[in-house]
């Protein structure tokens, strides 16, 4: 249950209530045991009639308020005694009162000479040994540990009813004692007595309040019981105005209610009991229109009471509300005030806010001061210029000039910072400006840098080393081109070499008669032009090394067969594209050569024919080159050899086992070559 | 073709390379109307004998190339041009294409070349 404001406005004041009532309830028994004691002149004339009380009462006053002080402060076992004795004592009287038998504890310690006419001096009257078995009861169970609410109401009841039977006995006295004794015998009290209980009760209320904060509160039984002891008073004596002013409590007990209305509720309750008191009992004594008039100020009172309560709880509620929001708005506050702390200050980038007119630095977070080299305190005061590299500082000024003027919105930078060492480190910065709402004034000026130093240096070195790696590139290249030159000059060298080569041979041959040295000088010119071939290919090629063998063999077969002119001799080339190298391309040509130009002299006798040239991919990464005719053939197949010892053969054996080949010749229906070579390795 | 005669000049720097070519063309039953080792010389036996074929080496003595000679009998003499060449550079290749040559030939030449491009260019006059 929440406490009430009330509760919480007045919980520091109700320990000094408890304790200033167990002070009043002591003084009070001693002042009365005095009084009875000391029969001074002056106290008789005095003080006699206002502090008479038995001595009982007077001792268990005093243990009353010892117990109630214990119970606030000292210990609650203590407590428990001083209750148990009162509650005790109250007890024993009360069964005394039933039964009419005598238990001893009327004259307790003190013999009562006071009252000669009593029947039994000394003894209390019902309502007092009443209201001090209550106050006994409550204060021994005030402090024990009794938490259920059955107990705080019982406890709080009790205090009450000692507040109740108080009120009771003053009332009486207000109408006259004899009267109240004669409205009953139970309401028979001193009057300081009744005084004592108001304020005992009082402060075991308070008490009550203070020993259960959260869950004590005036019950609804507390103002019924009011009414009911103010309607008897009310009933009982014929004024009217007296009994209806004892109301203004009910009123006031609105307070403790959460709704301010309340105060009218119970404005309106009493009014009905004063109205249902003066038809309950129309007084004869007094003029009615007299009595009419007590009661109307009686309800006015009551009712202007009921309007100030209302107002002031309506004043309390807007109050609490606005200082409630306040509360809470400063909690928002605070939390969005931590939350900015938090990523500000843990903010892995850095951080700066800094005056927009001055530049001076107001906050910087950890990140910013630890790139820098500072402690984040040592930056502030300074100015982002001051930290920032002399070259750099000019073509920020003005990009921070056009954000100050509002021409951009915010600038990003790469630039240099000042260590702390004096080192530069290279910081990309975001920086803006953040302004009033109300009037687009600067307002503060937000930075956010990331250290790119690593970065940066990486960068160069990149950049560095890329230059460094283009001009090495140029350099090879230059090499390459000069090597490429150099090729193609040496190519062209052969070649014209090789041309001069067979104009000497065909020099030569002019020279000559004999038709079979002609014939062996024109294969020396077939086995030049073979050579001349490849280098041809060679510097067609793009890279000076490699090239087709398909497009050579077909010129170099084709080439051949002119010595086959006016005979009909046919010749197929089927080559599969290889790209070979001169060491491959220069003993393969020349083994065509070879070849084809053997069956163009001993194959056709009759002069028509066809030769096959076929290159292609065998098993295993090897190639085949065969050379077939149609022709006549040798008598008889020779197998891994030409068959005739002249030039050819030896050439072609030779260049066989240069390649590492295998060479099969069959010569059944013409003469097929077959050389079975491993495939060059790819320059 | 007009007022050109039916034979061949030989252009080419190297004499037995000239030579070689001489035997090829005269196998072929063709007269040699001169061999030139320089662009000058060439021109001027071009015009002098206007032959039909001219056989151009690219490389020539002197400043002048192959092709400075070949411009210069195309337009004076209109003989057809047979570059004889070496060299399979690009960039050689390119620079014969500014002229019209008729073929392109590389050394070694074989007879069979020789013979059907010669017999071509004869045959286009």
């Amino acid at each position: 249950m929440r406490p009430s404001n009330l509760q919480i406005a007045w919980s520091h004041a109700l320990p000094h209530i408890v304790l200033g009532a167990a002070i009043f309830v002591v003084c009070l028994g001693f002042a009365m045991i005095a009084a009875r004691l000391g029969r001074a002149t002056w106290l008789d004339a005095y003080l006699t009639s206002v502090l008479y009380a038995k001595t009982n009462t007077a001792l268990l006053f005093i243990a009353c308020g010892l117990g109630l002080a214990a119970a606030l402060t000292i210990s609650r076992r203590f407590a428990l005694l001083a209750g148990g004795l009162v509650a005790a004592v109250g007890a024993a009287m009360i069964v005394e009162h039933l039964t009419g038998v005598s238990l001893g504890v009327d004259e307790l310690l003190v013999r009562d000479l006071r009252s000669p006419h009593n029947p039994y001096p000394g003894r209390m009257s019902p309502n007092t040994t009443l209201a001090f078995l209550c106050a006994g009861l409550c204060i021994a169970g005030i402090k024990q540990s009794w938490r259920k609410s059955w107990q705080i109401g019982a406890l709080e009841l009790l205090a009450f009813l000692v507040v109740a039977l108080g009120i009771e006995g003053m009332l009486a006295h207000v109408d006259g004692i004899e009267r109240a004794y004669r409205w009953s015998d139970y309401a028979r009290m001193a009057l300081p007595t009744s005084v004592g209980f108001l304020v005992l009760g009082t402060g075991l209320m308070a008490l009550g309040l203070q020993t259960f904060p959260c869950t004590a509160r005036i019950p609804l039984w507390a103002p019924a019981l009011l009414c009911f002891t103010v309607l008897m008073g009310d009933i009982a004596t014929p004024r009217g105005v007296a009994a209806g002013i004892a109301y203004i409590p009910l009123i006031f007990c609105s307070l403790w209610f959460t709704r301010p209305s309340t105060a009218f509720i119970f404005a309106g309750i009493a009014t009905g009991l004063t109205i249902l008191a003066f038809f309950a009992k129309v007084p004869t004594a007094i003029a009615a229109e007299i009595f009419i008039a007590n009661r109307v100020i009686t309800m006015g009172a009551l009712w202007f009471t009921a309007v100030l309560v209302y107002l002031r709880r309506k004043t309390e509620i807007a109050l609490t509300e606005a200082l409630d929001q306040r509360a809470s708005a400063q909690k928002d506050l605070a939390k969005r005030e931590e939350v900015f702390r938090v990523t500000f200050d843990a903010a892995t980038v850095g951080k700066v806010q800094s005056d927009p007119e001055t530049g001076r630095i107001i906050r910087a977070n950890r990140a910013f001061a630890d790139m820098l080299g500072y402690e984040p305190d040592e930056l502030v005061g300074r100015t982002g210029w001051e930290l920032t590299w002399p070259d750099d500082v000019d073509i920020e000024k003005s990009d921070y000039k056009r954000v100050l003027g509002g021409e951009i919105h915010a600038y990003v930078r790469e630039k240099r910072y000042i260590r702390k060492d004096g080192t530069p480190i290279w910081g990309r910065v975001s920086a803006t400006i953040a302004r009033l709402p109300e009037n687009g004034q600067p307002n503060i000026a937000v930075a956010v840098v990331e250290d790119i130093d690593e970065r940066y240096k990486f960068e160069v070195a990149l950049q560095a080393a890329k230059h460094d790696l283009e001009g090495v590139v140029v350099e090879r290249t230059t090499a390459l081109e000069q090597r490429d030159l150099l090729l193609r000059e040496v190519y062209h060298r052969v070649k014209n070499n090789l041309q001069i080569i067979d104009s000497l041979v065909l020099m030569q041959i002019r020279q000559l008669a004999d038709e079979d040295a002609k014939y062996a000088l024109q294969s020396l010119r077939s086995r030049v032009y073979a050579l001349g071939l490849v280098h041809q290919q060679l510097m067609g090629s793009d890279d000076l090394q490699t090239f087709n063998i398909a497009p050579f063999l077909e010129q170099l077969s084709n080439n051949l067969m002119r010595a086959s002119a006016g005979r009909n001799i046919s010749l197929s080339v089927q080559a599969i594209p290889l790209n070979v190298g001169l060491d491959f391309a220069i003993p393969l040509g020349l083994l065509v050569t070879e070849l084809i130009t053997n069956s163009l002299k001993h194959a056709f006798p009759n002069g028509t024919g066809a030769i096959e040239v076929t290159l292609a991919q065998s098993g295993a990464g090897n190639i085949d080159l065969v050379v077939a005719d149609n022709g006549k053939g040798y008598p008889g197949a020779v197998i891994g050899s030409c068959q005739r010892k002249g030039l050819g053969s030896s050439i072609i054996d030779g260049l066989v086992a240069q390649l590492e080949g295998t060479l099969l010749v069959e010569s059944a229906h013409g003469t097929r070559t077959e050389i079975c070579l491993a495939a060059p390795l790819r320059a | 073709m007009n007022g050109l005669s039916r034979s061949v000049l030989i252009v080419d720097d190297e004499v037995l390379i000239a030579l070689g070519f001489r035997i090829q063309i005269e196998d072929m039953g063709l007269p040699i109307c001169g061999t030139a080792a320089t662009s000058d010389q060439a021109v001027s036996l071009a015009q002098k004998h206007r032959p039909a074929v001219v056989l151009m080496d690219l490389r020539l003595k002197g400043d002048r190339d192959g092709v400075d000679a070949a411009m210069a009998i195309h337009e004076t003499v209109g003989s057809k041009v047979i570059f004889v060449t070496g060299s399979r550079e690009p960039a050689t290749i390119q620079r014969i294409h500014t002229d019209h040559p008729f073929a392109l030939l590389f050394k070694p030449v074989s007879d069979r070349e020789m013979e059907s491009t010669v017999a071509a260019a004869m045959a286009s006059g």
